[in-house]
């Protein structure tokens, strides 16, 4: 089976932890997340007719307090960015994120995930800006925690980018 | 093409010549460029066939970079080719100048030096903690006596006591991933997830490297939680964690040192195109496997005992043996001892004990009560065994106040007192003088209400006085037959008469007593009894008469005759008779003080 180190950054409180609670095995509690700075759980996908191992490095969330351990980035080969679409400003420390990452690991591959699509009519990041990134090239997935949407679909996606 | 001129000058050619040349023209036209192909492979079949294994320069140069890689990847055939001429080439690159082999190296050899000093550091101090941690305990103190009695060093005795662990994982860890590559772990160990503890393992080094400031290089290499120990030992790709139940030993971090290097060894090319898949890794598994190393302790109780144990055992049996013996017997004898000092008039005890290894003993002492040590001789006690703490004080037992009087009034040996009902008796003899300086002394003793002179007691004036009474009535003077005359010799008697009267006089004299003596004059029994009588009474008149012609007053005397009436009854007839013819003494006394009672 092969394996592959997979990131989970965003902006803190942004669900990526939810998001991936119900789809994951985790051996670790979230104070890892406050400590150390990282929980790693693991997720199993299928790609075609290969198996592949996520090790999900659940990052903490970046906020004004704390910055993400670039450390915990090395030799990861994808990440996914987390944002909640009900707060715009976590589209901006995503994306600030992207660039960051871009600088010190390189070029990986990514996908962003905007959480919180069962509050939709409460979003605050425009339609148009996330489709202004999808033109540029960005793979998008919405999705929920609350009800599960779009969950296995961006690890899938992303699997099948890595692998 | 061709011009005319040269085919001129060229012989007469017949139309199959010319059909000839045209065909190798056309055929040079045509295959010119095959034909020299041709001609070069020729060449290459003609210098293959002469040296067939045989290659250019230049075509070695141009497969040797893509030979020496795939030839690396399949096996280690050329690096062992390769090494005694590598060898070879660095001696002779020493040897010829060493700077440029030093200035290589020198990147690496700095750091190599420090790791190594440090990690040999680290098993020092690990070994002195251990020493340090078992140096106070109940367990310390007997490796110290195994030590002593082993001629060991106590380090090495605490050290081959505490190698007692068990490497319960092996972790294989990609070093830029954090990805397990492999693990192994003991048949008895619970294990988690290994690709998640792995991953956070590497979070966690990586959680140090980042918070605490750290040289360039230093990495977090032990981690201990309760019983557990994680060892981490790095290579260039990956890394070893062993977790290890107990106290591992630096033999262990050999092990792992040993693993690692093999493994980067044996899986360079892994390595460089490890791309997430562990499945080639799968080659090393048992040089993790090496690393689950078990180290169980010594059972003591299989252990066979040295020649050294029994002779220890015997001897420590033995000295407890006399030592319960000493104690058992000391015991008695202090037992013993004290029932002395309570029997002993004079001495109370008052506290028993043992103080700084001693037996102690507290009470009071009448000065008069023998002396406690002299005691100990007959109980086997030491003086020095004993410690005694003595108060004076006095006893009022009979025999206490007896000698205490004696020597307040320097009783003389002639005299002897008893104490019976408060009062001291005395017995004997003794100057008069004493006896008043006595009677005051006696006065002030506690315990005693007076001194008394038993029956039987004399001074030694009145002693005097009696013996010179007895003497004086011990004498005789012997008349001749039917005479009152004395003899001349008889006067030497008189004189003896005289003298002993004259001590009577002054024995009497001391003890105030008056005496005075009556001169009986005797007869024997033949003849008339009036002329017996009338004998009798001048024998003594005429002894009273010289005693008052020697200086004594007449009335110090009475002379009487009574005849035979007080015959001799002692020896013969003869001897009777002539002691018959006699003159004896008798002495009268009377006490001075009634006597002059009587004259006034």
């Amino acid at each position: 089976m092969i394996q592959k180190k997979i990131c989970m950054l965003g902006a803190f409180a942004v669900g990526k932890t939810s998001l991936v609670g119900r789809f994951v095995r985790s051996i670790f509690s979230d104070k890892y997340q406050t400590t150390v700075g990282v929980k790693i759980d693991k997720k199993i996908v299928s790609v075609g007719d290969e198996q592949v191992n996520m090790m999900l490095w659940d990052l903490h969330g970046e906020d004004e307090f704390q910055k993400v351990r670039m450390s915990y980035l090395r030799g990861a080969s994808g990440y996914l960015l987390v944002a909640d679409g009900t707060r715009k400003d976590t589209l901006d420390i995503a994306l600030s994120l992207h660039e960051t990452i871009q600088e010190s690991v390189g070029t990986i591959p990514c996908i962003l995930v905007v959480n919180k699509s069962d509050l939709s009519d409460d979003w605050e990041i425009e339609k148009s800006e996330l489709d202004d990134l999808a033109t540029n090239h960005w793979e998008i997935i919405y999705s929920s925690a609350k009800s599960g949407e779009g969950v296995e679909e961006a690890f899938q996606s992303l699997a099948r980018q890595v692998v | 093409m061709s011009d005319s001129s040269t085919q001129d000058d060229s012989p007469k050619k017949t139309p199959s010549d010319v059909t000839g040349d045209s065909l190798d023209e056309l055929r040079r036209l045509i295959l010119n460029r095959e034909q020299r192909e041709l001609e070069s492979l020729r060449e290459d079949v003609e210098h293959l066939t002469k040296r067939p294994h045989a290659l250019t320069p230049d075509e070695v140069s141009d497969v040797l970079p893509d030979a020496i890689v795939r030839r690396t990847g399949q096996d280690r055939q050329l690096a062992r080719a390769l090494s005694s001429t590598v060898e070879e080439a660095i001696q002779t690159s020493v040897k010829k100048d060493p700077q440029p082999l030093v200035d290589a190296i020198f990147p690496v050899i700095g750091p190599a030096i420090r790791k190594a000093i440090s990690n040999a550091l680290s098993s020092t101090i690990q070994s002195l903690n251990t020493t340090l941690e078992h140096s106070l305990s109940l367990q310390g103190l007997k490796w110290r006596m195994e030590a002593m009695r082993t001629g060991r060093p106590f380090a090495e005795i605490v050290l081959s006591h505490t190698m007692l662990y068990q490497v319960d994982q092996v972790f294989l860890i990609h070093k830029e991933t954090g990805l397990l590559l492999q693990d192994v772990e003991s048949g008895n160990t619970t294990v988690q997830d290994a690709d998640m503890v792995s991953g956070m393992l590497t979070a966690i080094q990586d959680f140090v490297h980042d918070s605490f400031t750290v040289k360039k290089g230093e990495q977090l290499d032990t981690m201990q939680v309760g019983d557990l120990t994680v060892w981490i030992e790095r290579g260039p790709h990956a890394i070893i964690a062993a977790v290890v139940r107990g106290a591992p030993n630096q033999e262990l971090r050999v092990v792992l040192q040993d693993a690692v290097e093999t493994v980067h060894l044996e899986m360079e090319v892994a390595f460089q195109d490890f791309s997430g898949d562990s499945g080639p890794f799968a080659a090393i598994r048992p040089h993790l496997v090496s690393c689950l190393q078990i180290q169980l302790a010594e059972d003591e109780e299989t252990k066979a005992k040295s020649p050294a144990f029994w002779i220890i055992l015997c001897a420590c049996v033995i000295s407890l043996s006399i030592w319960g013996f000493v104690s058992t017997r000391d015991a008695w004898r202090w037992s013993a001892y004290l029932d002395l000092l309570e029997d002993e008039p004079g001495i109370v005890v008052t506290k028993t004990g043992t103080r700084d290894g001693l037996f102690y003993v507290k009470g009071l002492r009448d000065p008069l009560a023998p002396d406690p040590a002299t005691l100990l001789s007959g109980t086997g006690l030491l003086l020095t065994d004993v410690s005694g703490e003595w108060e004076p004080y006095l006893a009022f037992r009979p025999e206490f106040i007896v000698q205490r009087a004696a020597r307040l009034v320097s009783l003389p040996e002639t005299a002897k007192l008893t104490y019976e009902d408060g009062t001291l008796h005395l017995s004997g003899t003794a100057p008069m003088i004493w006896l008043k300086d006595a009677r005051e002394r006696v006065r002030y003793m506690q315990g005693v209400a007076g001194l008394v002179e038993a029956d039987d007691f004399l001074t030694e004036e009145m002693g005097r006085m009696l013996d010179m009474q007895a003497l004086v009535e011990n004498l005789t003077i012997i008349f001749p037959v039917g005479s009152s005359r004395l003899n001349p010799g008889d006067y030497r008697q008189i004189e003896t008469v005289t003298n002993t009267v004259r001590a009577l006089n002054s024995a009497a004299a001391a003890v105030a007593i008056s005496t005075q003596i009556e001169i009986i004059g005797h007869s024997d029994s033949t003849g008339s009894a009036a002329m017996n009588t009338l004998i009798s009474t001048r024998r003594a008149m005429r002894v009273r008469d010289a005693l008052v012609d020697a200086g004594f007053p007449a009335s110090e005397f009475i002379a009487r005759g009574v005849s035979a009436t007080v015959p001799v009854d002692d020896g013969s007839q003869d001897r009777i008779q002539e002691a018959s013819r006699r003159v004896s003494f008798h002495v009268l006394v009377s006490d001075r003080a009634s006597d002059e009672e009587t004259r006034q």
